[in-house]
């Protein structure tokens, strides 16, 4: 058999990534605060696996944010060792490309050829946002091969290792749990979109929601056993929700709560954290006859409002996009969208650089290009709702379709 | 007429006999030590012991319903002791930067700013009586008291931000003294790095004293030559020893001060107390039991006026000793060189045992790396701990812990580490035990993170920095058989412990008067999106027949 060219461009890529993570750029970007925050640093990693092996609680103080598993993972079956950590890394990139692509031919074209799969995944691979985070050797990137792994499962209607793994991830990013809905409603009625919603067989839900609290539980008694005690809830949990660590993110908790008055703390963690929680019901009630459309926009919508967001989380979105060629005709604004994101691109970076090396910007910089970066999330999201229900109508000469 | 006034007298003296009887002794020294750069540093002690021999404990133990009489010590002391349970308590406070290449290292804390550490009797019931009432319960708020009451008395901002502060060493600062064996104890250790010492802060120093400022030694405190000097610092030191003859509690009550000849005089070290401290003493102090000045002669040439009555020989270092029992006309000392000019090219400094140097590099963004030097420049190795201790919001990475001996890479010379991450707000401590081989100059580096605070967390000038306190080592017995713990560090007067220099951080910052524009513009995002979603997926979608001529115009 032939060795088809299509097949060479993911595999150039996720040979440049092993490289240049190999190279002294990997270092150099591996603290930067757009491609690692305190919950996926590879440095406070390695921090934790020190303490721990020296015996010290690393979750005593406020330096280890890892999920337990992490850290278990890490002190046992994957040596943070230079060569070991390209090779996990450029695996996990690969195995989450991969997983795109066999979504991609689950939900369009079980049966054609794999060109456009293939492009897809390219395309994740190429993503910076999705590069970046991996050359730093951030745990979202591997996050992100988890979900998406997670999602060919549901894909597939293999509802248990699906719930597995989403478990899994909620221990390292807790945001993650609010995905459960849609994921179950992709298990139950697939991954194509349907004219008329199916009936739901809510006892297979039922099934799927309890083996999904089956593993959260395991996996927290195996945390806590790792770990030797609770305290690991307070410093990876607590944190998403508390936010002890102020360092500054693409997201736009960190200078909000830098910024926030001592007596309104509370009220807003509390505001901010459920926030994303009341999109759950109505988008996936909204779109019953497409839960993988909904999985994509609650996605979205956790990447664009989580407390520690990092670039990776926006490249998945974008990603993800790749999903739907049905909506793109049908987006109102792509052009603002498309600057929106650019400008923050640059400016992000930029500004970054301008506080904090040079010297010669303030912290409200940063802010600002945060701000234009949630504006571009949110604008993406927004048009890419309205296409959504939009397309679901479909064309016919001198026929237009409005909102009333 | 004349009973009451009997009577009263009568009641007056038997007023002693009703409190506990306490045999009490005042001592006060002054060193007057010339250093090789010209420079004089003047070292007074004033040492007040107190012996129960009836009970044979120190104040904090006494009986509390019984009335504590002392009549050299004053009452705001003692009663700080026994309020707040403590039977050792040291509290330095110190301005200017001690240069021990030059100026060697005497005993006493040369910390830059203030520092204070005491233990603490730990397990003991809060007696629930007056003054210790609130602030006294448990064993924290005893710590709190007692910070709170010192500040008091010596006018020093030492309780704001305990609780970024405070630590408890677990290897380092050892008891000088005993501790009753009766009672846990527990240490509790502060540096207030920015704080310095001044003229509100000696005041109230003499206050304590038997004869104040008007006599003895004290006389010479002149705070305005004092605080002219080079570097100054006091220092109270309480120990309570469990001595032969029953408990002694010592209170010893410090002051040093480096002043400049030099300086002054222009180009020549000639000195005397009266052009030092614009002084002299005129009077001995009644209540000393002993009261001496001692000069340490240098090895040039000089001549001492008036000649000592006494000359003594320590360590090889000759020192004249006057006795200033019995003053009777005005008391100068001064010393004079054989020459016009003091030449500082000609000095030769003999390097300390042990220097310890620090810093921290790195811009202001990613990570930074705290680098420290030892050196050793004894002929046989020596077994050190470092101890550092850094406010919560620098992160130290220990993995990244490296160890060079003379720019060659070694791990072995670590032998323990003793680690505290910070929880905020509470600060790191690291304690690392280290075998310093000999002759030799070891680099530590590690690699540390400064945080990001709120904005109510900065200080009022956010962009001067953060002072970092500084690293301590203490010099261990090399035997590494015996447990660090046990064996008494810092021991003998805080003898050989060295400070490192403070460290001034520049933390990022926040825009200080954003807080209202930043609330309004992320919620409006966050309102914008939910509105938008809200639209999208409330309203309904209904087809509309389009007359083909008219466009999608009347659509919208």
């Amino acid at each position: 058999m032939p060795v088809r060219l299509p097949l060479l461009i993911p595999a150039f890529l996720l040979l440049l990534r092993f490289g240049l993570i190999l190279s002294p750029l990997s270092p150099w970007l591996r603290d930067d605060h757009q491609l690692a925050s305190p919950l996926t640093s590879f440095t406070r990693l390695k921090e934790g696996i020190w303490l721990f092996q020296k015996g010290i609680d690393p979750y005593h103080g406020g330096v280890f944010r890892h999920s337990p598993l992490t850290l278990a993972l890490f002190t046992t079956l994957i040596p943070p060792l230079p060569l070991v950590s390209a090779l996990v890394w450029t695996a996990a990139d690969g195995l989450a490309a991969w997983c795109l692509g066999e979504i991609w031919r689950a939900r369009i074209a079980p049966n054609a050829d794999e060109g456009r799969g293939l492009l897809l995944a390219s395309l994740y691979l190429a993503n910076p946002y999705n590069l970046g985070p991996t050359l730093a050797l951030s745990t979202s990137s591997l996050d992100n091969a988890l979900l998406l792994l997670s999602l060919r499962f549901a894909v597939l209607q293999r509802p248990s290792p699906a719930v597995l793994l989403l478990a899994l991830l909620s221990f390292s990013s807790l945001p993650a749990v609010l995905l459960l809905v849609p994921l179950v409603m992709i298990v139950l009625s697939g991954p194509r979109a349907t004219a008329v919603p199916r009936k739901v067989d809510l006892n297979a839900a039922g099934r799927a929601v309890g083996e999904f609290a089956l593993y959260t539980i395991a996996f927290a008694g195996a945390s806590t056993f790792v770990a030797g005690s609770w305290g690991w809830v307070l410093q990876t949990w607590g944190a998403t929700v508390m936010l002890p660590d102020l360092t500054p993110n693409p997201g736009l908790w960190w200078y909000f709560f830098t910024e926030m008055f001592d007596h309104y703390r509370p009220f807003f963690l509390l505001t901010f954290s459920l926030h994303p929680l009341i999109y759950v019901a109505p988008i996936c009630l909204k779109f019953q006859h497409d839960p993988l459309f909904a999985f994509f926009l609650l996605q979205g919508i956790i990447s664009t409002f989580k407390s520690y967001p990092t670039l990776s989380d926006a490249g998945l979105y974008v990603s993800l996009l790749g999903l739907f060629p049905e909506i793109y005709t049908y987006f109102r604004h792509p052009l603002v969208t498309a600057l929106l994101h650019l400008h923050a691109a640059v400016l992000l970076p930029l500004f970054h650089y301008l506080w904090l090396d040079a010297g010669t910007g303030n912290a409200n910089f940063f802010y600002a290009s945060t701000l234009v970066f949630g504006l571009a999330n949110g604008a993406t999201i927004v048009d890419s709702l309205w296409a959504g229900l939009r397309s679901t109508i479909g064309e016919k000469d001198g026929w237009d379709v409005v909102q009333l | 007429m004349h009973l009451p006034l009997a009577l009263l007298l009568l009641l007056l003296h038997t007023i002693p006999a009703l409190g506990t009887p306490q045999n009490e002794q005042f001592e006060e020294h002054l060193t007057l030590r010339p250093l090789p750069d010209g420079k004089v540093h003047a070292q007074f002690r004033f040492i007040t012991t107190v012996s129960d021999p009836l009970k044979g404990v120190p104040f904090d133990l006494a009986d509390r319903e019984e009335a504590l009489h002392t009549t050299l010590l004053p009452l705001s002391l003692t009663q700080l002791l026994r309020t707040y349970y403590t039977p050792e308590l040291h509290l330095s406070l110190n301005a200017g930067k001690w240069d021990p290449l030059r100026w060697g290292q005497p005993g006493g804390a040369l910390r830059t700013g203030a520092e204070m550490w005491a233990w603490v009797t730990d397990s003991r019931a809060p007696s629930g009586e007056g003054e210790g009432e609130g602030e006294g319960e448990g064993e924290g708020g005893r710590w709190q008291g007692l910070t709170n009451g010192l500040a008091g008395l010596f006018c020093a901002s030492l309780s704001s931000q305990m609780e970024q502060r405070t630590t408890s060493p677990r290897l380092a600062f050892r008891p000088e003294g005993d501790l009753p064996s009766y009672t846990p104890h527990k240490l509790y250790h502060a540096s207030h790095p920015s704080e310095s010492i001044c003229t509100e802060n000696l005041t109230p120093f003499l206050k304590l004293l038997p004869c104040k400022s008007r006599a003895g030694i004290a006389q010479l405190l002149n705070p305005h030559r004092a605080f002219d000097a080079d570097w100054h610092g006091m220092g109270v030191h309480v120990r309570w020893s469990n001595s032969s003859a029953g408990g002694e509690t010592e209170v010893r009550m410090e002051v040093g001060v480096v002043f400049d000849p030099v300086r002054v005089s222009g180009g020549k070290r000639e000195w005397s107390l009266k052009s030092l401290f614009d002084r002299t003493i005129t009077r001995s102090c009644p209540a000393a039991s002993s009261s001496v000045l001692t000069v340490q002669l240098p090895e040039e040439m000089h001549e001492l006026l008036p000649q000592p009555a006494k000359m003594l020989s320590s360590d090889g270092v000759f020192e004249a000793v006057y006795d200033l029992g019995s003053v009777g006309e005005e008391m100068d000392v001064g010393m004079r060189w054989l020459e016009d000019r003091f030449d500082y090219a000609t000095v030769r400094y003999t390097p300390p045992e042990l220097i310890i140097r620090r810093a921290l590099k790195g811009g202001s963004t990613g990570l930074s790396e705290l680098s420290v030097i030892l050196s050793n420049t004894r002929a046989e190795p020596r077994r050190v701990l470092y101890v550092e201790t850094l406010p919560w919001f620098i992160s130290l990475f220990l993995h990244t812990l490296q160890t060079e001996v003379d720019g060659v890479a070694r791990d072995d010379i670590i032998q323990s580490i003793s680690y505290l991450p910070p929880v905020s707000p509470k600060p790191t401590l690291l304690e690392i035990t280290l075998l310093l081989p000999a002759s030799s100059e070891v680099h530590l580096t590690m690699q540390a993170e400064k945080g990001f605070i709120r904005y109510t967390e900065h200080q009022p000038d956010a962009s001067r920095g953060w002072d970092l306190p500084a690293a301590v080592v203490f010099p261990l017995p090399l035997n590494a058989s015996s447990s660090p713990a046990k064996v008494a560090i810092g021991g003998g007067e805080g003898e050989g412990r060295i400070y490192s220099s403070t460290l001034l951080v520049d933390l990022p910052t926040p825009d200080f008067s954003m807080p209202y524009n930043v609330i309004i513009m992320s919620s409006t995002l966050v309102a914008l999106f939910f509105g938008s979603v809200f639209n999208c997926l409330t309203r309904r979608f209904v087809v509309l027949r389009m007359p083909a001529e008219k466009g999608k115009g009347k659509a919208s």
